[in-house]
């Protein structure tokens, strides 16, 4: 069979038991490339997946493998993923699909939820009630004090004067930097440790990320640990709180919070 | 389940695309079957760095260098920072 323009395709941001509003209602999220965002019932008590329909010039696999490099097209499809997502946990339990989950066909989908359906109502259960908290911690540059007896060979009598040895000054200068920046990831990570088993303490549960490249965060401070916590909706005051305790007492961390988010990080693994 | 206190929670964040891309390329569930791209093929995080990169106006190329490997912990990306920056 061939048509003149290509059927629809099936993009999904996930699943919810979000209750009271419809997606395609007032109110409602948008949906990517302009698309109505509308709930297709999943087998599992009051289970909706999340689903629009897209056009396969922007979706199919070659403009998917195209578009995910291009940087404005990803920003804006990644923040109205989590849009839409973003409004149905405000609703009730939401598990959040990876981006670009596409199918061809809405009986493909269907078929493909169903094969998952135990899997993530389970999940859904677990993360019922609950909001996902990122923590960032960065090495604070010269936070760390000085070990006097690292210094003991730069330091050494038989030393020349450096203004006589002007590539030796140089290199004990590069040497001093670069002890600083070991001494100041240290501290930091020894910090992050100690943040991180505290803040498990009020978490139903951890996941690490790997740390952010400065590149694509723009955050020149090194990134020493990226962690993702799950936290009780009624926990989430004492977890902020304890955040600006670990703050005071730990001065070679900057500790950045982000959230919520839907329990991105807490999903179950694909089968 | 939820109360009106659950959606005010969600109204006004900020979130910056480098955290929704941590969860969004790395996190989530992975779906099988008949996709489109089976984005778990897929290297998301080096996606994203080109995507980056090539956003980059073709004169700065020359501010960018590589610093600061040998700090990172074994398995992350590795470092770029600018240098005008240090």
């Amino acid at each position: 069979m061939s048509t003149m323009t290509e059927p629809d395709l099936y993009y999904c941001y996930g699943v919810t038991r979000a209750v009271g509003e419809q997606p395609d209602g007032p109110g409602g999220p948008a949906g990517v490339a302009g698309s109505t965002v509308e709930f297709v019932p999943v087998t599992g008590d009051g289970v909706n997946a999340l689903v629009s329909r897209v056009p396969p010039s922007e979706f199919d696999e070659a403009a998917l493998r195209a578009n995910l490099e291009r940087l404005p097209w990803l920003d804006t499809v990644a923040r109205t993923h989590d849009g839409v997502i973003a409004w149905a946990a405000g609703l009730g339990p939401t598990l959040p699909f990876r981006l670009a989950t596409v199918y061809r066909e809405e009986s493909r989908l269907r078929v493909a939820l169903d094969g998952r359906a135990a899997a993530l109502t389970a999940a859904l259960d677990q993360v019922d009630g609950r909001v996902e908290l990122g923590l960032k911690v960065y090495a604070v540059a010269g936070a760390a004090e000085p070990d006097d007896t690292t210094d003991a060979a730069g330091a050494s009598a038989e030393s020349a004067p450096d203004d006589q040895q002007p590539g030796r000054a140089y290199l004990r200068r590069r040497l001093g930097e670069r002890r600083d920046r070991d001494l100041a990831w240290n501290s930091a990570v020894e910090g992050a440790d100690r943040a991180d088993r505290s803040l498990s303490e009020l978490a139903d549960d951890r996941r690490q990320h790997r740390p952010q490249d400065p590149n694509l965060s723009g955050v020149p401070e090194p990134n020493v640990r990226n962690v993702a916590y799950l936290v009780h909706r009624d926990r989430v005051e004492e977890f902020l709180s304890r955040v600006d305790a670990l703050r005071e007492c730990l001065p070679s961390c900057r500790l950045v919070i982000t959230g919520p988010w839907a329990p991105y990080s807490f999903v179950p693994e694909s089968d | 389940m939820s109360t009106p206190s659950d959606s005010t929670l969600w109204a006004d964040r900020q979130v910056a695309l480098v955290d929704l891309l941590d969860r969004l390329l790395a996190g989530g569930v992975v779906l099988t079957g008949d996709v489109v791209l089976s984005i778990a093929d897929v290297d998301l995080v080096q996606v994203s760095l080109r995507a980056l990169i090539r956003s980059v106006p073709a004169e700065g190329g020359a501010l960018w260098t590589e610093q600061g490997n040998d700090r990172l912990p074994p398995g992350s990306t590795p470092t770029m920072t600018p240098s005008s920056a240090t």
